[in-house]
């Protein structure tokens, strides 16, 4: 008997919620992932030791002119002996029925808290790769921004169409609170007369680099070599058996 | 007669033609499977934006 009661408390305390590290996801004001702004405090933020994520999800963003926006991303957040890290993709693409009607303005939003004894302040690295395609309305533009507690890490853009990246280092002070609060913030402009599918996201270019096509391009050289040779071998039994070689 | 083993000649040099069918077949086949490679070696989330910082007083 001793052995049904433990082995329910083991059940009952397995289903019981863990410590819950929550991430938050905003687009224009509209709290679409947990709690916008985070709860200051343990229970709403990642503690040394602890992780989000990799966690994705979408969101439909209709303007009040009728634009339809299809939002995705995918976010993660850690923090152990190598610092806090954070990390959102986030891709918009216009799903409207023709060109759209209005400057439709997308503010995104990856709020993110950690939680420790303080204080926080410190080296803070951004890095932010920004895509915009080309059928995006005339003077679209994309940027990006990492807050943390209020305090700019760096603005990376705005640029237009295109694939771009910056990377920031900021020492920031002041950050006494136990609460760290990460707000990665990005701004997509999709201007009027944007085309149907045009999007933007923090995706960089889905072109190969150089080193990843260099696999490909010596399995293609030694394939033709193969080629050649077993070709060159061929021939040379075939005339050997028909000259009776 | 003569004419048969000039015939017999000809089926003899096509040999090379079928080995290249061949080969091009092979490197069909591997073409396929390069292509999922490929995307497997576009790494993606080395591209997300990323922040990076220091640790609080009690973990870092």
């Amino acid at each position: 008997m001793p052995f049904r009661y433990g082995f329910g408390l083991i059940t009952a305390l397995l289903l019981l919620p863990g410590p819950a590290a929550a991430s938050s996801i905003e687009i224009n004001s509209t709290c679409v992932v947990g709690t916008c702004p985070p709860v200051s405090g343990p229970s709403d933020a990642v503690s040394f030791g602890g992780s989000v994520g990799p966690t994705a999800g979408n969101y439909l963003y209709t303007f009040g002119n009728g634009d339809p926006f299809n939002v995705s991303w995918t976010y993660s957040a850690e923090y152990d002996s190598g610092g806090t890290r954070l990390a959102v993709d986030f891709s918009v693409d216009y799903v409207g029925i023709g060109p759209s009607t209005g400057n439709d303005s997308l503010n995104l939003q990856y709020l993110q808290n950690f939680y420790d004894t303080g204080p926080w302040d410190g080296n803070y690295t951004e890095y932010i790769p920004l895509f915009l395609s080309a059928d995006a309305g005339a003077g679209s533009t994309v940027s990006g921004e990492l807050f943390y507690d209020g305090q700019s890490v760096g603005l990376v853009g705005p640029d237009g169409p295109g694939t771009y990246s910056g990377m920031n280092s900021t020492t920031l002070t002041g950050l006494t609170d136990p609460t760290l609060s990460a707000d990665f913030q990005f701004i997509f402009n999709f201007n009027q007369g944007t085309v149907t599918n045009a999007s933007a996201s923090t995706i960089s270019s889905d072109v190969p680099e150089p080193a990843q096509t260099l696999p490909i391009g010596i399995f293609l050289v030694l394939s033709g070599l193969y080629f050649r040779f077993a070709s060159k071998r061929t021939r040379t039994e075939s005339n050997q058996r028909t000259h009776g070689i | 007669m003569e004419s048969d083993e000039k015939k017999e000649e000809c089926i003899e040099e096509s040999e090379p033609q079928s080995d290249r069918r061949e080969a091009l077949q092979k490197l069909g086949r591997f073409a396929a499977y390069a292509v999922p490679f490929t995307v497997l070696a576009e790494s993606k989330k080395a591209a997300a934006a990323t922040g990076i910082g220091p640790g609080g007083g009690g973990g870092g």
